[in-house]
């Protein structure tokens, strides 16, 4: 039989010391393959709850904007995280169900595990809503910088989409770490980095079909400018063809009823004409001829201390 | 970012690609699937006989949404209902995440879409749902408008003789009865509510599409999603949609209804010619309307981008009117406005500089009772660069993270409150809770089996199986290296 004085003993003097007890746990988890794997699944499930804390996920509005003046009505306001705060939130998070110091020494050799298989998490619960396999960043987010959007424009365009920039010039785009509605009116955006332009813009299937109004004394006319429908003349597809346009043909009749056949036939005269005859002519081509450009609007916070 | 292309290309991120249309693989209907054997040749066994063939049949129906769509299949509407704002120049349009809808029906009853030649490209298929727009101008002061009413398929069937109650005079689907038979499809009955609008002759003619304007008016798009609000993701990196568009512009000021209507079968009912000047229906024209929205165009628009262009501005009205838009004093951080200073300053410099990093006073009740106001920032910072602080954890309470901020000797609470809101919510969260319990005993468990392993080597360690600087050999790296491991096999 054991003696259990000196296991006793032995157990206390371990904890008395959180080096060798990390030692000890490195043993245990290492030493085994196949419980190794399971330790990691399960360190995993829980470091996915971390992680969504860590992106701000089922965290109480108002202690992330305590005062309504922070984010008025019809406001943009961009923010940093603090990483520390939120150090702190799973510190306490990690805290339940300690009772002993025995426990306490435990945490003290445990919670850098979680810790770090937390942050490794962050980055991929983005990626797994998008249906990809979950995948480990390479470097785990340390700088994560974002925006609060409450505006009438979150509700009524919930396609909506926002992207960041690392720089002024639009040229470095950053990692979409979470997008979400906090409320119907309230965008919450976080990057991966520190954003310096946010573009926001209508999506792909959301851009709409219309014509250029021209408004002559109260005469309204209509057009609508051609783009090119494939790769041609180092030209991409989807881009304006400088000055060459379609007038807007309407049906006999005074209720503003489009002749789509007639329109259709117009704008592929026109196409041909202007040396950009389209591989097909089918509805696809009509469609995107027919796109209106979508407005983006861009922001640049501006720091003042 | 828009493309055409007819190939399957991979989309970039946030790529567009405008598909002419997505043939479903079987259309609505009935169908029977047969399958004839025949056995022949020599060398058969006598009990088999020759010649003889072996039928199987077996019938089977493809359901397609006909007089009604699921609300979850509409993505879009565009403009949106009652919307006011510049539309003027748009055609309304509605998308719909189911991709091949548009294109499961027949327009034309018995023209299917055509099997294109060997490198050919499809012809376009007409689809079988349209957008219908009038406007409050069709209708002469005093007569009735297009409104929506509620009934049941019957109300689309003539009246004689099987349940119908359509009354003469009336164009509608013709194809519900066959050889004075009721013929609907499964799923459907004389009773299955539906909603429908009649419309007078005249007008269904000079607004309703062509069969060809209709081949032109739906499309297919591919989307790439990654940059879609969470509400909007549905586990896929693309995403196909279908999109009808409307034939007909608004007036400015009018309220436009947009109906979304079945056409199953009506393609001959459809004006056609040049001018679309040849007409066929009677009086009134009967059409189930799977989906109305309406929107009014305005001059003063209340648009996508004047909103966000006019974030972070008071809007001021000038004595003549004029809209004037004042910046609002946060530039555009996450803060409160800085308080007005007087030269007296009574400590106002104080309360901004805390204000600046984020900072709101919150009444706070201490644990001896006594109430006062403490600094309280949550985890947003009104900066673009994070802080760094190095603390060490666990902490065993959150009265350990209290700070004393010596310029405005007042309490920060702020990872105080971090570390009870982190208790709170793993408490609140069942399964977490449950989870790190179990975590943090199995590992307790594993140290004191080690405990007693050791001590059972130490003992008796000549008697036992195996070798314990065996087992000390495979004890490699650290549980960092763990996480490192498994991070480049996921990646691999």
């Amino acid at each position: 039989m054991i003696d259990q004085v000196e296991k006793a003993e032995r157990l206390k003097q371990l904890y008395s010391d959180v080096p060798s007890l990390k030692a000890v746990i490195k043993q245990i988890t290492t030493a085994d393959p196949g419980r190794a794997e399971a330790e990691m699944d399960e360190l995993n499930n829980l470091s996915r709850w971390t992680a969504k804390w860590r992106l701000l996920y089922n965290l109480p509005y108002n202690y992330l904007v305590p005062d309504g003046r922070m984010l008025p009505d019809e406001s943009i306001r961009f923010f940093s995280i603090d990483q520390h705060w939120l150090d702190c939130l799973i510190d306490g998070a990690f805290s339940i169900g300690t009772s002993s110091s025995n426990d306490t020494q435990l945490m003290k050799a445990l919670e850098p595990i979680l810790t770090a298989s937390t942050k490794l998490n962050v980055g991929g619960i983005r990626t797994g809503l998008l249906g990809n396999v979950l995948e480990f960043t390479e470097q785990n987010p340390t700088n994560v910088t974002g925006l609060l959007l409450n505006s009438k424009a979150v509700k009524g365009w919930p396609s909506m989409q926002v992207d960041g920039f690392a720089d002024v010039a639009k040229t470095i785009p950053l990692k979409l770490l979470r997008m979400s509605c906090l409320s119907p009116n309230t965008l919450l955006c976080l990057f991966d980095g520190t954003v310096k332009t946010v573009d926001m813009h209508l999506p792909g299937e959301g851009l709409h079909f219309g014509f250029d109004a021209l408004d002559q004394s109260g005469k309204v006319t209509f057009s609508h400018k051609m783009r090119y429908t494939s790769d041609v003349n180092g030209q991409t597809a989807g881009s304006e063809i400088p000055n060459v346009s379609v007038p807007l043909t309407f049906r006999s009749g005074s209720k503003k009823v489009v002749d789509v056949t007639a329109l259709a036939s117009n704008m592929l005269t026109q196409l041909t004409a202007a040396k950009a005859v389209p591989e097909n002519w089918t509805s696809a081509e009509f469609g995107m001829e027919m796109v209106l450009g979508n407005p983006h609007v861009i922001y640049t916070p501006t720091e003042s201390t | 970012m828009l493309n055409t292309t007819h190939t399957n290309q991979d989309l970039k991120i946030g790529e567009i690609r405008f598909v002419q249309h997505f043939l479903p693989s079987f259309s609505a209907g009935e169908y029977t699937l047969s399958i004839k054997q025949s056995v022949s040749g020599t060398g058969i066994k006598e009990s088999i006989p020759a010649n003889e063939n072996y039928n199987q049949s077996h019938q089977f129906a493809v359901q397609a949404d006909r007089f009604s769509i699921k609300p979850a299949d509409i993505v879009t509407l565009f403009p949106p209902n009652a919307n006011q704002g510049s539309y003027e120049n748009c055609l309304p349009h509605i998308v719909l995440s189911n991709r091949a809808l548009p294109w499961e029906r027949e327009l034309v009853t018995g023209v299917a879409p055509k099997v294109p030649g060997k490198g050919q490209v499809d012809e376009d298929y007409p689809s079988w749902m349209a957008l219908l727009s009038f406007s409050a101008s069709d209708f002469p002061v005093g007569t009735p408008s297009i409104t929506s009413q509620s009934g049941t398929i019957a109300d689309l069937i003539p009246t004689s003789g099987v349940g119908g109650k359509l009354p003469t005079n009336y164009t509608c689907y013709d194809g519900l009865v066959a050889h004075g038979k009721l013929a609907l499809e499964h799923g459907e009955a004389l009773d299955t509510p539906i909603v429908y609008i009649d419309i007078p002759a005249d007008l269904f003619n000079s607004i309703a599409p062509s069969i060809d304007d209709l081949k032109l008016l739906a499309h297919g798009r591919t989307v790439e999603q990654s940059k879609k609000s969470e509400e909007q993701l549905d586990g896929a990196q693309n995403r196909d949609y279908s999109v009808i568009v409307g034939n007909r512009l608004a007036e400015s000021g009018t309220t436009s209804f947009v109906h979304l209507v079945c056409l199953d079968g009506m393609g001959k009912y459809l004006p056609s010619g040049k001018d679309y000047n040849t007409t066929v229906v009677n009086e009134t024209v009967r059409l189930v309307s799977m989906r109305n929205w309406q929107y009014t165009p305005r001059k003063d628009p209340e648009m996508f981008e004047q909103y966000l262009m006019e974030l972070n501005n008071k809007i001021e009205l000038s004595g003549t009117g004029q809209r004037k838009t004042v910046p609002d004093g946060a530039n555009g951080m996450l803060r409160i406005p800085p308080l007005e200073n007087s030269a007296k300053d009574n400590g106002v410099t104080a309360v901004n500089k805390a204000l600046n990093f984020g900072y709101t006073a919150m009444p706070h009740l201490t644990r001896v009772g006594e109430e006062t106001v403490s600094w309280y920032r949550g985890p947003l910072l009104p900066v673009s660069e994070p802080i760094a602080i190095n603390e060490t954890f666990p902490k065993f309470n959150s009265d350990s993270l209290l700070r004393f901020n010596s310029d405005n000797k007042m309490l920060d609470v702020s990872y105080a409150s971090a570390w009870e809101l982190g208790r709170l919510s793993a408490l609140n969260t069942s399964v977490f809770a449950q989870d790190l319990y179990l975590w943090k005993k199995r590992q307790k468990q594993g140290i004191v089996n080690d405990v007693e392993q050791g001590l059972m080597q130490e003992k008796w360690s000549e008697l036992l199986p195996f070798d314990s600087t065996q087992t000390a050999k495979n004890i490699v790296g650290n549980v960092a290296k763990i996480v490192g491991k498994q991070t480049k096999s996921t990646n691999s």
